[in-house]
């Protein structure tokens, strides 16, 4: 096995899980974006996506800041450095296994 | 993971537009302007009501969009200067719209005609400047009502255009009013403002109602409540 197909075994596995991909490919194309938000993109439950942007945030892959716009109250997740780094790691890894299986 | 960054940011993008908010707000700015601008010289209709109106439509819009927009959508701040490259691609672009936008400004306004220093070309270049935008926008984001407020902004600017259209340049100059002597492009152009402002509304107000329609405000979680 070469070892562009070999480095799948070795991503990241806590953003190898599609609603957390999927999270991060958003937070990667924005500056921020509310729970709302990411709810609506991701059509995840209100707790589903909190436990997967904990675990995010704990990694340090997202700070969430909790604040108000108005007098409503605003859960703000924007990707960190760590987190952008680890995401384009990711992307790379999954890319060149993609590019290097055969097409049926 | 490739295919699907494009169709993310393409999601981002037509975020703004997407609820008709933007629309109305630029249709109520662009009645605002035609009353600042006012076609005929009204003696009663001072200036300080249209900047009123302006201030009061932002007000309204922010509103609008926290009451109704938000609840439904979220909120995401697209804009990402994190990057060395973001930066730079702000500052190209906001450079290279400069260059254009004084490249086709700047020849029409030496062309003056009848000594009013360029200004009857106002109506035209503005009305299709802001349809090409628009149409442009319409394309790109995949809003065909975009495109359609382009055509017709396109349109009104010809229409319109004391160039075209007017072979003096000032007109309302009688008897009754010898005040009156008002350069064809202070009527032209408020009148595009005038008209092109309910296009604006409504078909921002349609894309608003459309919008509410097929949004409904996400609901409880099951287990969450």
């Amino acid at each position: 096995m070469s070892s562009d197909l070999r480095s799948l075994a070795g991503v990241d596995r806590l953003i190898h899980e599609p609603s957390r991909s999927i999270i991060l490919a958003i937070l990667a194309a924005v500056e921020s974006a509310d729970f709302l938000y990411l709810q609506r993109e991701t059509g995840l439950t209100k707790g589903n996506l909190s436990v997967h942007l904990s675990k995010l945030e704990e990694a340090g892959y997202v700070n969430i800041e909790k604040t108000y716009r108005g007098k409503v109250p605003l859960t703000l997740c924007r990707l960190t450095a760590e987190g952008r780094k680890a995401f384009e790691a990711y992307r790379k890894q999954l890319k060149r296994f993609v590019e290097n299986t055969p097409e049926r | 993971m490739n295919d699907h960054k494009p169709s993310i940011l393409k999601r981002i993008r037509r975020y703004n537009f997407e609820d008709g908010t933007i629309e109305m707000l630029i249709g109520l700015i662009y009645f605002w302007a035609g009353v600042f601008f006012k076609p005929l010289p009204v003696p009663n209709c001072p200036i300080s009501i249209s900047i009123i109106g302006f201030i009061v439509t932002i007000f309204l819009a922010a509103c609008m969009r926290q009451r109704y927009v938000y609840p439904r959508s979220g909120y995401v701040n697209a804009v990402s200067l994190a990057t060395g490259k973001s930066v730079r691609t702000f500052l190209l672009s906001v450079l290279l719209g400069t260059v254009i936008a004084v490249s086709i400004f700047i020849p029409f306004f030496l062309m003056g005609r009848n000594g009013d220093g360029g200004l009857s070309w106002l109506t035209l270049t503005f009305g299709l400047v802001i349809g090409i935008v628009l149409i442009l926008q319409g394309f790109w984001l995949g809003f065909p009502r975009l495109a359609v407020v382009g055509l017709i902004s396109a349109g009104l600017a010809v229409l319109l255009s004391p160039i075209v259209f007017a072979g003096q340049t000032y007109i309302f100059s009688n008897q009754q009013f010898p005040y009156w002597v008002v350069p064809a492009w202070q009527i032209f152009f408020p009148v595009y403002f005038l008209l092109m402002a309910p296009v604006l509304l409504l078909s921002g107000g349609i894309a608003f109602l459309n919008y509410l329609h097929n949004n409904p405000p996400l609901a409880e979680d099951p287990d969450e409540q």
